[in-house]
């Protein structure tokens, strides 16, 4: 169990997958490049398996993941967020409020996507 | 089968293979209960077991109808210390819970389980002297489950396909099996899966892959409108006898061969047998794959099954979110493969380094 508060004072994706699910598998790469791009920025990807084993998830990233990986194995935190489908990404800004929702696979090298998460770096949480 | 009936009728097969389109049509679908069937399953696994204690569960024939299916025993042998037939109260679901020593090396088991089959039909143009079904039961099958949620978008989808004017349940249970044949097709352009539960297949609209299973929806949306429902989960364990390929196994290996049917129950009539999945499958795979819905051997498996089943499938269960006993991981939807843990880990049946099965299926001649 992790909580969410340890990351107070950084913009989180919140990073719902699943290693079967094809768009998922496409979606992971531009996930650890955004990883790298926003190195030394208050950032972190928070990525929840769905219903899997870790068997599963371990196959999937062949060796030690590299972003940080939770395990959802009853869709309890899935169906708590109101995720029903895979990927779905959950932006929070540095108080941890939500402020973008994406269902579906995003390109995270977009430069409008891009725009979007920095403008959350310095913007203070809306009250 | 007998060896000779099986290449003359595969001689037959072949020889159709030439006549022109259509010929199909001539061949019917039409499984009928003409006579009981035997057959023997036999599940063997072996777990690597790097490090801790080991267990399994293995899921055993629990359906019993004096129409169509009845188990006729089990046995095993097994290197675990010990292996108990446990029985789910809510669903009468059984499975062999087989418990390995801490540092068993090999843990390894075989379970061989037999049964006896019969085609089945239902004449739904008959209304019959059924008694209705207890209340307990029409409680049970009507309630939503982990994967089969009935509010919601399941609901109101449910509502939407039954409309206003269908006012006999077997017309209800039609619309339901005749709306999944048309919809469920897989949109190359639709992205994104379903979290597998049905309310997020009807969500995401991705009917296909390992996305939730379409019997699954035809249960869930049967109960959102009232209409007693039930997956029955199974193997396919023989080729089918009405030509279908998509419809029967290969050969005498079924382990990925596992199928979920569904029932519902309709007063006057009793469970009805009933499975667009297959419908969806022939379309998808009969060869030469991916027919049109007015193909003749689509025409003629969407006629049958509403209401018939042709039984090369073995029927396990109409379990769902089970408790593995001993185990502290989470409940599974539905048992209907094999499962394994080690040191408490659940264990993934398609990670072949960790936990593998092998399942063969042959029938018994007398």
């Amino acid at each position: 169990m992790q909580e969410l508060e340890r990351f107070r004072g950084k913009v989180v994706l919140v990073h719902f997958f699943a290693a079967w699910c094809e768009p998922c598998r496409d979606e992971m790469a531009s996930l650890e490049q955004l990883q790298s791009r926003l190195d030394g920025r208050p950032f972190a990807i928070v990525c929840i398996s769905v219903a899997e084993t870790n068997g599963a998830v371990r196959r999937f990233f062949a060796g030690d993941p590299p972003l940080a990986i939770l395990l959802d194995h009853d869709r309890s935190v899935a169906r708590a967020w109101n995720i029903q489908t895979l990927p779905s990404t959950i932006v929070l800004d540095l108080g941890l409020k939500p402020r973008f929702m994406a269902e579906g696979d995003v390109d995270w090298a977009r430069p409008d996507v891009m725009n979007m998460l920095m403008q959350l770096f310095t913007a203070a949480s809306p009250g | 089968m007998r060896r000779r009936e099986f290449l003359q009728s595969g001689a037959a097969l072949v020889a159709g293979a030439v006549l022109p389109r259509g010929a199909f049509a001539d061949v019917a679908f039409a499984p009928k209960p003409e006579g009981w069937r035997k057959f023997e399953v036999a599940t063997r696994i072996e777990i690597a077991n790097k490090s801790g204690k080991a267990q399994a569960w293995v899921p055993l024939p629990a359906v019993a109808d004096r129409a169509w299916t009845q188990p006729l025993g089990n046995e095993w042998s097994t290197n675990a210390k010990s292996a108990t037939v446990e029985h789910d109260e809510k669903y009468g679901a059984q499975m062999l819970h087989l418990e390995w020593a801490d540092g068993e090396a090999a843990p390894a088991a075989e379970v061989v389980s037999r049964l006896a089959t019969q085609d089945r039909a239902v004449d739904l143009s008959r209304r019959g002297a059924v008694p209705a079904l207890p209340e307990s039961e029409r409680k049970l099958y009507t309630a939503s489950t982990d994967l089969i949620p009935t509010d919601g978008i399941v609901k109101s989808a449910a509502e939407r396909v039954v409309g206003w004017w269908a006012f006999s349940d077997v017309e209800k249970a039609r619309r339901i099996y005749e709306w999944i044949v048309d919809n469920t097709f897989r949109n190359p352009k639709t992205r994104g899966c379903g979290i597998g539960d049905i309310a997020s297949m009807l969500k995401t609209q991705n009917f296909g892959g390992k996305c939730a299973d379409l019997n699954a929806l035809y249960v869930g949306l049967a109960r959102a409108v009232g209409l007693p429902a039930r997956d029955v989960y199974g193997i396919r364990i023989a080729p089918s006898r009405f030509g279908y390929k998509s419809l029967g196994t290969s050969s005498e290996v079924v382990s990925k061969a596992q199928h979920c049917r569904a029932e519902v129950f309709l007063s006057g009539f009793g469970w009805v047998p009933v499975d667009p999945a297959d419908v969806r499958k022939v379309v998808l795979e009969e060869p030469p794959g991916h027919l049109a819905l007015d193909d003749p051997k689509v025409v003629a498996a969407r006629k049958t099954l509403f209401g018939a089943w042709e039984t090369n499938w073995l029927a396990y269960n109409f379990a769902h979110d089970l408790n593995l006993p001993g185990s502290s991981g989470p409940k599974v939807g539905f048992l209907m493969y094999p499962q394994a843990e080690v040191a408490g880990e659940r264990l993934d049946p398609l990670e072949p380094d960790s936990f593998k099965y092998v399942i063969t299926a042959k029938e018994i001649v007398a």
